[in-house]
This record gives structure tokens, C-alpha cells and sequence, in this order.
């Protein structure tokens, strides 16, 4: 056993003229240079954080960690899906834990579980108390909601109105919406109970359709 | 009185009738929000279909938002395309290729060392 791992690590290493070389060129197929990495997939990387962040510093602290871990976990890439399945599966484990590290340091906000801001909304002089007001309910949207999706512009103003939202409601809104996670992993990471995680996504709802309605659908441009 | 006046105004009569019975619609918002994340109970469905049937600004409500939902869907599509504005700044990729390659060649030579070493354990 000890004989066949030396003449295995014998292999690897240039033990006679004690050269080093990178630990990534020792694997057998040795094409992985790490620094190569930034420049194919760095950007990418960044843009996954960043709309789930929302800020680019810690996005570059996050692709920074995601790569470092990476080479750390080399021998365990075994090319069953391309390189860059594997490190956004990578970045989003740790996506993951740093809402759940965040989380944990940050008691949860009273205020953010408050939705009385929406009262308002459906406050009437008439009988039908509870109604949505006749001014302050949802507008017709003069322009196309599938026209829309095809301007990048349209995108940014959505981006802008996720960053108005308090962070852990923008985190539990876009770990749904994006990431897909369901209502009890979302308790989970974030530390909510379902109470919480269902007045959350209402609370981010109702901001964020009419966010969009006033800066987009509404607008003349 | 045309026929189409009739109709409005029995339509009118049978949407107003429902909307004093049923739960109005800040208690309703909830549910349709909660409709895009869960199952709802029967009773969630019926009251919901019947609300909706009733009041347009509440169907406006629950299409503008399932809009919204796959619109954040596709926000995490765009951010993949190469035309999203947004990329690591020039300082974050130096900084990112200079550690890579530290580290690199620390885990090289302790690896090497590593290696060294055990060519010399006795078996």
C-alpha cells in the first residue's frame, strides 16, 4: 500500500529535479489554471451575486471566495458538468451561507414583517370597507409586460426596486423568485418562521409591483 | 335599455352582491400573494375564484404580480447574458488572479513537501 502511493505521488511530482509546479497541473489532465478561470467565468460569477446581492463589493468578495474554494476542491470536479455548473454550484452554496452567517448576526427587524404601510391602500369613504381605494389600486398597464422583458432597461429599474426593499425581504423575495428554494428552506437560511416568510413575500410583493408600475408601466418615456 | 346595458348592470348587482359577502380585498391580497407559493385549502380557492370574478382591480393585482414573479425569474436569465451591464472591475480581477496563483504555489510546495516527506517514512 505504501509502495504504490510513493510510486503514484512519484508520478506527479518531478522528485529528482525537485521542480515544483502548480498543484492544478499535477491532476492528469493538467488544462485547469485556476487564473484562467477569472477572465471565463469571472464576470459571470459576478452578475449571479450581484442581482442577489445587490452590492457589488461583497459580489467580488463572494466570486473571490467561490474560486479560492474551488481550487481547494479540485480532485473533487470530475468533469461530470462544465466548468462553470461547477463553480456556480460552488457560489451558490456560498451565497447560502452568507445569508445564513448574516442572518445569525443580525436579529430579525419588527419592521420588517410590518405591512401596516399598506392600509392606506384600501381605506374608502363608501360600504365597502376593505376595498381597494378606486386611485391607489392597480393601474392598467398602458405598456406590454412582455415588451418589457426585453429591454434591459426594464431590468434595471426592476434591480433598482429590489435595492429599496429592506435587505432581508429583498434576500427572502430573491432566494424564491430566483433560486426557487421553497418556504421552509428560506426559514431556514434567513432564520424566519413561515409566519415571517409569508407576510415577507406579501410585504415585497405589493412594494414591488408598484415600484415597477410607477418607474416602468405607468411612465412616459 | 340595450341588452348590453342589462347585462352591465346585472353583472354590476351580482359583483356587488359578492363583494359585501365575501372577505374584501386587503384580507384577499394575502391569499393571492400566498397562491404563487403554496397550495391553497378549498376554501382559500373558492373564496378567491369568487373575489376575482368580482373585483377587477384585484385581478389586476394577481396578473401584475405573477408578471412580477417572472420577471425576477428572467432578471437572473438576463444577469447571464453577456449584454447585462455589469462586470468585476479591473482592481477585483487582479486582486482574484493574484491570490489564485499564491495559492497555487503555496499548496504546490506544501504539497511537495508533503511528498517529500513521505518518500522518507519507513513502511
Amino acid at each position: 500500500m505504501q509502495s504504490e502511493a510513493v510510486s503514484f505521488l512519484a508520478l506527479n511530482t518531478e522528485m529528482h529535479t525537485g521542480e515544483f509546479t502548480p498543484a492544478a497541473a499535477q491532476q492528469p489532465d493538467a488544462t485547469i489554471d485556476p487564473t484562467v478561470w477569472v477572465d471565463e467565468h469571472g464576470d459571470y460569477l459576478f452578475r449571479y451575486a450581484v442581482v442577489r446581492l445587490r452590492d457589488e463589493s461583497a459580489a467580488e468578495d463572494l466570486v473571490q471566495e467561490t474560486l479560492l474554494s474551488a481550487i481547494q476542491s479540485l480532485s473533487s470536479y470530475g468533469g461530470r458538468s462544465t466548468e462553470r455548473t461547477w463553480l456556480t454550484g460552488i457560489l451558490k452554496h456560498k451565497l447560502i451561507d452568507h445569508f445564513r452567517k448574516t442572518s445569525r448576526e443580525v436579529p430579525l427587524d419588527p419592521a420588517d414583517t410590518d405591512i401596516s404601510e399598506f392600509d392606506p391602500l384600501f381605506e374608502r369613504q363608501d360600504e365597502f370597507t376593505g376595498h381597494w381605494n378606486d386611485t391607489l389600486s392597480p393601474r392598467i398597464w398602458k405598456s406590454s409586460p412582455e415588451d418589457a422583458l426585453q429591454q434591459n432597461e426594464f431590468f434595471e429599474v426592476l434591480q433598482r426596486c429590489l435595492s429599496k426593499l429592506p435587505a432581508r425581504v429583498a434576500d427572502c423575495f430573491s432566494l424564491r423568485e430566483m433560486n426557487g428554494l421553497d418556504s421552509d428552506e428560506i426559514c431556514e437560511v434567513l432564520g424566519l418562521s413561515p409566519n415571517n416568510f409569508w407576510v415577507m413575500m406579501h410585504r415585497a410583493r405589493m412594494s414591488l409591483r408598484r415600484c415597477i408600475e410607477i418607474n416602468w408601466f405607468i411612465k412616459v418615456r | 335599455m340595450s341588452v348590453a346595458d342589462i347585462k352591465f348592470k346585472i353583472r354590476r348587482a351580482v359583483n356587488r352582491f359578492l363583494l359585501r359577502r365575501l372577505p374584501p380585498c386587503k384580507d384577499l391580497v394575502p391569499i393571492l400573494s400566498a397562491s404563487l407559493d403554496r397550495e391553497l385549502t378549498l376554501k382559500e380557492k373558492i373564496v378567491m375564484k369568487l373575489h376575482l370574478f368580482a373585483c377587477k382591480p384585484c385581478v389586476r393585482y394577481i396578473e401584475q404580480t405573477s408578471f412580477l414573479s417572472k420577471a425576477t425569474h428572467q432578471l437572473d436569465e438576463a444577469q447571464k447574458n453577456e449584454f447585462y451591464a455589469g462586470r468585476l472591475s479591473e482592481s477585483a480581477r487582479e486582486r482574484i488572479k493574484d491570490l489564485l496563483q499564491a495559492f497555487a504555489t503555496v499548496a504546490a510546495v506544501s504539497s511537495s513537501i508533503i511528498l517529500a516527506y513521505s518518500n522518507y517514512v519507513i513502511v
